[in-house]
């Protein structure tokens, strides 16, 4: 099943996003991975809004969801230049919280089955 | 309004009233904790019993009041954290870093 979402580059927004989100994953996977499922896509959302299309409001994030019987997959698109530079697992996992900028995308690293940056997209793989 | 206070034995706690503490509302958070710190309250309990989600913009706020009540030999506490915000904790080893309380009821 494959469903979308258009958003325009407003922090407000991406409360919309988190919605329809949860909405898609209703009784389809446990409540701990949904969480974590709802922190990446905002993670990313929020980059996408604030950093790819630096809050210009005639542009837009797209957001696709795709479910199978395995895994959920998660496209975030925006029309910015795309992230230069995703951290690795370990370099995620070995970050000083407490000192460090730019949790967002680390966390994002950290807590999805896959993340991989092709573009201005960004798929996220999360295995049921 | 998305927090309010009230003196709880020596300390201030702040009472979070979002169930999203994330990037559309932590100005306001931020700035609401700051107060308190300026008008001179460095012992702070942060209430996180209707928090239900916090992102990594919320989680920002609490590392830079953990950073500032440090800084003037203050404290910071954390109570009532439910599981998403506790997760997160967990997931960034903060949670050995910062004072955890189960329940908010327990603080003094």
């Amino acid at each position: 099943m494959k469903n979308k979402i258009i958003i325009p580059s407003s922090i407000d927004e991406i409360n919309s996003v988190y919605n329809w989100l949860e909405l898609q994953l209703k009784e389809r996977v446990d409540m701990t991975l949904c969480q974590t499922i709802l922190l990446v896509a905002q993670e990313i959302t929020t980059n996408a809004v604030l950093h790819g299309n630096q809050l210009v409001p005639d542009k837009f994030v797209t957001i696709e969801f795709e479910i199978s019987s395995t895994s959920i997959l998660i496209k975030i698109t925006d029309e910015g230049n795309g992230i230069k530079e995703l951290p690795s697992k370990k370099e995620a996992e070995e970050l000083d919280y407490l000192a460090e900028n730019g949790r967002g995308l680390k966390l994002a690293v950290l807590m999805s089955d896959k993340i991989e940056v092709d573009g201005s997209s960004t798929k996220i793989l999360f295995k049921i | 309004m998305n927090t309010s206070a009230m003196v709880v034995g020596s300390a201030k706690k702040i009472i979070i009233h979002v169930e999203k503490f994330d990037v559309s509302n932590m100005k306001e958070i931020k700035k609401s904790i700051e107060g308190e710190i300026n008008r001179k309250h460095t012992n702070i309990i942060l209430d996180f019993s209707r928090v239900k989600f916090i992102d990594s913009s919320g989680l920002s706020v609490v590392i830079g009041t953990f950073k500032k009540l440090k800084s003037i030999r203050g404290q910071l506490r954390l109570c009532g954290l439910n599981p998403q915000p506790l997760q997160l904790l967990k997931v960034t080893q903060l949670h050995k870093i910062f004072t955890v309380v189960d329940s908010c009821n327990k603080l003094k």
